[in-house]
């Protein structure tokens, strides 16, 4: 079902407690898995998670209709979070490489045979830095050069970062299907 | 890269939404962080022009009280301020009390004016008793400039001619009498009860035409 943000914005804007309520609901569930996949767990991940609907709440009278309310809310939730990282410091772009240097590879079918619990699973087995970065190429579809901005990198770390989580997805994947 | 590939698509097919959903207490902290957004919808003209008239003075809330008790439709332009002082005037008139006011202050301002044509009336009389009387009588002094010049004239005019000591004893005596006549006709004429404005005025332009014209 489609939902109609530009009217429930508005709505929002006229104080209309149901709306706010309207619209948190509606998207709880994409923002909770943004937050979810670049924290270690749950609790962590609804803290992002609040502070991201706090700041969309408070931003919405600065929202220009120019480009799609999700995508806006979903960059502030990838925001929040990475700042939580931040304040946590739980950036880590080790080159830790060498642990799966000689990771096998694995039928493409097992890994699309993995629900969403045990791809967030493998995803949370990787460091840090992989993690947040391999988020933000796979899934958010930002660029390496907007990766570095972000992250206070270079554009080869990212993209050396994304290879190697990749690799180790992959000897996760194999080792969970030789086990 | 096959294997990256289908990594990627099932990644992001798979992880876009989250299934296991937060609690409501989430929701009751975040309801509390929102802020209250100033109102979007301009301030209606009759919600500024009502503003403006009470700020001003108690007149300006009163009269823009009124006009919005009446249901007024207030557009643009027109001030409840005016709207309302109109409606004040407007029921002035109507108002009984303020009738008798108007009524009691119109007949004091009548009474007022009866009074000062009661002066001018005997500034003329006596002016006219000059005139009548302007040789024999110069010591009566008149109250106005103009009949002060047009009895120093006849008096000049009079004062040419010759006059003899036996003629000023007879003129004498003619307006003693005289005067002491009118001053009794004039206590007669007068009525027991305050004359209106209207009888008096008839009376004293009687007196003085007779006194003029009439033989005596």
């Amino acid at each position: 079902m489609k939902i109609d943000y530009e009217q429930i914005v508005k709505k929002c804007l006229e104080n209309d407690q149901a709306s706010q309520r309207a619209l948190y609901k509606a998207l709880l569930g994409k923002l909770m898995g943004v937050c979810r996949r670049y924290t270690r767990n749950k609790q962590e991940a609804e803290d992002c998670l609040q502070e991201a609907f706090i700041k969309i709440f408070t931003s919405l009278p600065n929202f220009k209709a120019d480009g799609p309310f999700e995508a806006w809310t979903r960059r502030i939730a990838v925001n929040e979070s990475l700042q939580f990282l931040r304040k946590n410091k739980k950036f880590d772009f080790m080159d830790d490489v060498e642990i799966y240097h000689n990771v096998p590879d694995f039928s493409s079918n097992a890994i699309s045979m993995m629900n969403h619990d045990e791809l967030l699973m493998l995803l949370n087995d990787l460091p840090q830095g992989k993690k947040v970065v391999f988020n933000l190429f796979v899934i958010e579809g930002y660029s390496h050069k907007e990766i570095g901005v972000m992250l206070n990198i270079s554009e080869n770390t990212s993209k050396s970062q994304l290879s190697k989580a990749k690799d180790l997805l992959v000897g996760m994947v194999e080792k969970l299907n030789l086990n | 890269m096959g294997t990256n590939k289908n990594i990627e698509e099932v990644f992001n097919k798979n992880l876009s939404e989250y299934e296991e959903l937060p609690s409501e207490d989430l929701w009751q902290k975040i309801a509390l962080a929102i802020p209250v957004f100033p109102n979007p919808v301009s301030i209606s003209g009759a919600d500024q022009l009502s503003s403006t008239a009470s700020s001003t003075t108690s007149f300006g809330k009163l009269a823009s009280f009124i006009a919005s008790a009446k249901g007024f439709l207030i557009v643009g332009g027109i001030s409840a301020s005016f709207i309302g002082s109109y409606l004040m005037y407007q029921s002035s008139i109507n108002n009984p009390i303020n009738n008798e006011i108007e009524q009691s202050e119109q007949l004091k301002s009548e009474e007022e004016l009866i009074i000062n044509q009661e002066q001018i009336s005997d500034n003329e009389v006596i002016t006219k008793d000059n005139d009548q009387n302007s040789v024999a009588q110069p010591q009566i002094i008149p109250k106005t400039n103009k009949t002060q010049s047009v009895v120093n004239n006849e008096v000049e005019e009079d004062n040419n001619l010759p006059i003899t000591e036996k003629d000023l004893q007879k003129n004498s005596v003619q307006i003693i009498t005289e005067t002491a006549k009118q001053d009794e006709e004039i206590e007669t004429a007068k009525p027991s009860k305050p004359e209106s404005f209207y009888e008096k005025k008839v009376r004293l332009m009687k007196d003085s035409t007779r006194s003029v014209f009439e033989p005596e």
